[in-house]
Order: structure tokens, then sequence, then C-alpha cells
């Protein structure tokens, strides 16, 4: 118990230090004492919605994974390598498309989310969710996903066509807090702790998880539900960002174990920092030049793929 | 204590029985016998309430099993199943305390209590020393012991046994039915377990269900149902008996 609670004070310090980092790293690195005193324009208004940003997707993407790898019973699952983010962000665009306020592009986002996700899992659980059906699937539905985004580019007017290009290559270049998807963060976190005891052992299969009772379809659908609309609350701030829900909940449970009590806050916050600290090093490495922080992951998370996909067979 | 009424049990269009009427009573130990194939399995899957049944009724306790919801009926029926492979890397001691989750209220820890189940149950499968090894690396042996001592840690009191001996040596086969057999004689558990090992049958059973692959069965005590007329109709093979003063033992002609 002591020891949870100093692994969860250690990565509340991480998520602190990377959050000071990112706010004071930049094209123009601020002393720190700009954080204390000064009411700086640049790290009001540009800094902290976009460190705000990386913190929530982050979270949001390690979670997503965590539950997804659960309710698929594949440790490889992850929403960007199976085109559930493409889905979020195909809803997106077409809610884009056809010209919505931005309150409906969370919606739009999920509906894809929600769909890809469910598309996925049948299509899988014939084949009890081994990971070379589930991979296959997944691909399959991410080229069909993306073909469909280019259609979607495609015949939009240019006028929109330039904010879908930006949005869609993974950059936080966000100018306003994400108050929605930070909500939903806080909210969706608590429900997700609230499953917890139960994820512990749904992650056994459906016969294993009934027979020690845990009947099923209420937890699984609610568990659809959660791990869609985080990957779509994400998406709608960053776009698609890909392995940060594979890589998180894998270390956390390397060094804390199975129980989810402890693992989906803890990889919560470790996605979190993750993101805040690639962004820093997206806006900084080539500084004036800004990469997209999609590109610092993949650089991170390919190689950790590729590493766990061999060491599964 | 279990017992079923006209329970008819399908897997899609195959008819794995009709009309089966069983009671297991609190102290008896039974052995289900049967060829390849003949649905043992989907058998006490049923009797745990995890595949559904066609016609007829399974009642707990004089209480209808489908009107149960899934976590009662694990508080009392635990099963062990074929095979076991974790997709997720857990340790033992991890996934044997998660076993304790029906008989958790939803938003409690783990109490020293659980912790203590866990621990016996570890001791009566040996693997105390195992207990904070992670799963995958065991041997067959060696996880399927974790897979039962997770069973244990259930304490359910009707136990349903899908092929318990296979993959374990000789030594624990033997120490897992002297354990089974204590557990039903000495503090009142039901179990049913399927089974290959007609010997073992013999030694450890109070009664057999003999089931035949066209979906009818025999039952009754396991001098009477184990016979080699018996026998060699069930497996579709010759058989042989050969009796020492105590006991009896078949082999293939």
């Amino acid at each position: 118990m002591a020891q949870r609670f100093h692994i969860f004070c250690m990565s509340l310090f991480l998520v602190l230090l990377s959050a000071v980092f990112s706010l004071l790293k930049g094209s123009s690195s601020l002393p720190l004492s700009a954080l204390l005193f000064d009411d700086n324009v640049i790290l009001l208004t540009l800094r902290l919605p976009r460190t705000l940003c990386a913190f929530t997707s982050g979270g949001l993407l390690a979670l997503a994974g965590c539950l997804m790898q659960l309710l698929l019973q594949n440790p490889l699952a992850d929403p960007y390598a199976l085109g559930i983010s493409s889905g979020a962000a195909l809803g997106t665009l077409l809610v884009m498309l056809f010209g919505c306020s931005e309150t409906w592009l969370i919606v739009g986002a999920w509906a894809g989310s929600l769909s890809a996700i469910s598309l996925i899992a049948l299509l899988a659980r014939k084949h009890r969710f081994q990971s070379h059906s589930l991979l296959l699937v997944g691909i399959a539905l991410g080229c069909g996903l993306s073909a469909c985004i280019s259609i979607v580019l495609l015949i939009s007017p240019d006028t929109n066509l330039h904010s879908m290009l930006f949005w869609l290559s993974g950059d936080i270049s966000e100018t306003q807090i994400p108050w929605l998807s930070i909500v939903i963060l806080g909210i969706g976190s608590m429900l997700c702790y609230l499953l917890a005891p139960a994820l512990n052992i749904l992650g056994r299969g459906e016969k294993e998880a009934k027979a020690l009772g845990l009947a099923g379809n209420k937890y699984r659908i609610a568990i659809f539900l959660l791990a869609s609309l985080f990957t779509a609350a994400a998406v709608t701030i960053a776009g698609c960002i890909g392995f940060i829900g594979l890589i998180v909940p894998h270390l956390t449970r390397l060094l804390l174990g199975f129980d989810h009590r402890i693992v989906l806050p803890i990889a919560t916050l470790m996605g979190g920092s993750l993101l805040m600290l690639a962004d820093t090093f997206a806006r900084t490495l080539l500084a004036p030049q800004q990469l997209p922080v999609g590109i610092i992951i993949a650089i991170i998370g390919v190689p950790i793929f590729i590493w766990l996909i061999q060491t599964k067979s | 204590m279990l017992r079923t009424e006209n329970m008819a049990i399908f897997i899609k269009e195959k008819q794995i029985c009709r009309d089966l009427t069983l009671t297991f009573s609190e102290g008896q130990v039974w052995g289900i016998l049967g060829p390849n194939g003949c649905g043992k399995t989907t058998l006490l899957q049923t009797l745990a309430g995890i595949h559904p049944i066609k016609q007829g009724h399974i009642f707990l306790r004089e209480q209808n099993l489908a009107a149960l919801s899934a976590k009662t009926i694990a508080q009392s029926i635990g099963i062990l199943f074929q095979d076991f492979t974790p997709v997720f890397k857990q340790t033992v001691w991890e996934y044997c305390l998660a076993a304790r989750y029906p008989h958790q209220p939803y938003f409690s820890r783990e109490s020293e209590y659980d912790h203590d189940i866990v621990t016996k149950a570890l001791q009566a499968m040996q693997l105390v020393s195992l207990k904070h090894r992670p799963i995958h690396p065991l041997s067959g042996g060696e996880r399927k012991r974790v897979a039962i001592a997770a069973l244990l840690a259930q304490t359910p009191d009707i136990y349903l046994l899908d092929e318990p001996t296979n993959h374990l040596d000789l030594r624990y086969q033997t120490h897992l039915m002297r354990f089974f057999y204590h557990l039903a004689h000495t503090k009142a558990a039901t179990i049913v377990m399927a089974l290959h090992d007609v010997n073992i049958a013999a030694q450890f059973c109070d009664a057999i269900l003999l089931h035949f692959p066209d979906g009818t069965v025999l039952q009754g005590n396991t001098d009477e149902m184990l016979t080699t007329e018996n026998l060699s109709r069930l497996y579709q093979t010759p058989l042989v008996k050969i009796t020492d003063e105590m006991r009896s033992f078949w082999y293939s002609k």
C-alpha cells in the first residue's frame, strides 16, 4: 500500500516536472521565475494551452489503450494501430465538411471511433482476438479509413482544406484550452477507477470472467463506450498520435503489475507526461521550426511496437 | 446441492444430452467419463451457468440457476477450465488474488482474510515458492496448479473440474486427487470432474456418469458403472480388467 502511494507521488512529481519543462522550453526559453511572477503572454496564451492539450491527449490515449487491450484481450491493441483513431478522424472531418459547430466535432469523432472499435471487436471475436487476426483486421480497417479520409479531403472546399490537413498531421497547435477533453479525462478516469476491479478479470476472456461472476455485457459496453470516447476526445484536440496507447500501458504494467486499480491512474499520468515531453522536444529540437509531435512519438513507439510483436510470438 | 431436471444441451445443432436428470450431493466426488468430443466440457460449463441450456432446469440449493446473478453463482460454483493461457503478464499471486472477486464488496480492497485464503490455496498446491513469479514462463504442470490454486482461492463449495490431472506428473496427480477427495469427505464439498483416466476414477470417485457420444448417459455408483462391458462400449475399444486384493484396473487389449 505504502509502495503504491510512493509510486503515485512519484508519477505526480513527474507530471509536474514535465509540465514545468514544457511551459518554459520552446523557441524562446523562459526563466523559472516567469512561472511564478509574470503574466507572460507567451506563457498564458501559447504555452499553457499547448501543455494542457499534450497532457490531456496523452492521458486519454494511454487510458484508451489500457481499456482496449483488456476489451480485445490482446496486449498489442492500440487506438492508432487498429485504425480507431482514423475512425475518429474521419468522423471529425465529416463534421468539419458539413460545417457544423465545434461542439459537434467530439460527437462526430465519438461516432467514428465507436463504429471502428465495434467493427474490430465483431470481426476479431471469431478468432478469439488472436494477434494476427486482430492486427490484420485493424490494418485493413485503417487502410479503408485512410482512403475515406482522402476522399473527404478531395471533395472539401479549399477554405476548409488547410485547417483539416493541419489538424490531421497529429500536431498540438491549438491555442485554446481544451476544456471539454479535460472534463472527459477527469470524469472518465474516475469511472475507469470504479470499473477497475472488474477489469482485472475481464482480460481473462469471456468464459473465465463469467465463471468468476462477471456477467459481462454491461461492463463490456461501458468500456467500449469509454475507450472510444477517450480516443475521440484525444483525436479532436491532437489529431492522430500513435503508440502512446501501446507503450504506456505496457511500461506501467511492467513496473506495477496487473492490478488496474493502480495501473489505470498511473498510466494516465505517465501518458500525459510522455506527450508533454515529446511535444517539448518537437518544439525545441529544430527550433524555430516545429515538428509534429506524432513524429517524435513514432520514433520512440515503432521500435517498441516491433519488439513487442517479436516477444509475443 | 446441485441438480438438473430434464436438461437438454446443444452446441449449435449438435445435441450433447437430453432429458438429463442429475443430483450432485454434498460430500460426493463424481467422475464424468466419455470419449473425446462427447461434450463433457460443455456439460461442466453448463452446470457452471456459462453455457445456455435448451430445455430443463438447473437448481443450485433449490434455486433456479438461470435466476441467479453470475456473482452469486461464482460464490458457490467454481470451474477449472481445461486449458489456461493468460494473455496478460501477471504473477501467480496477482492471478490467484483476483479469484476473490465474487466475494468482495465492489468498492473494498482485499482484506487480510483474502490474503490468508490465497496463501492457503498456494500452500495446498505447493506453489508458495513461485508466488511472485510471472505465470507465462511456468511449465504446463505448474500453470495447471496455478489455475487450481486460483479455483481454491475462489472458495466455492461445488468444484467442476475439466480434466484436472492433465499436464500433471504422477506425484501431483495423486496429490490433487487426494486433496479433492478429502475436501469432499471432510469439508462436504461437491466435486464433479471430467476425466480420461478410468483408473483414477475407480480409485477416487464415489459416483460415475458415463457420457456416450449419442447423448445418452448411465449414472450410478462407481462399482456398478465401471464394468469392463460398460467401459468397452463407452470407448469403443476392447478393455481388460485386472484385480488385486483391493482395486481393479483396466487397460486396452
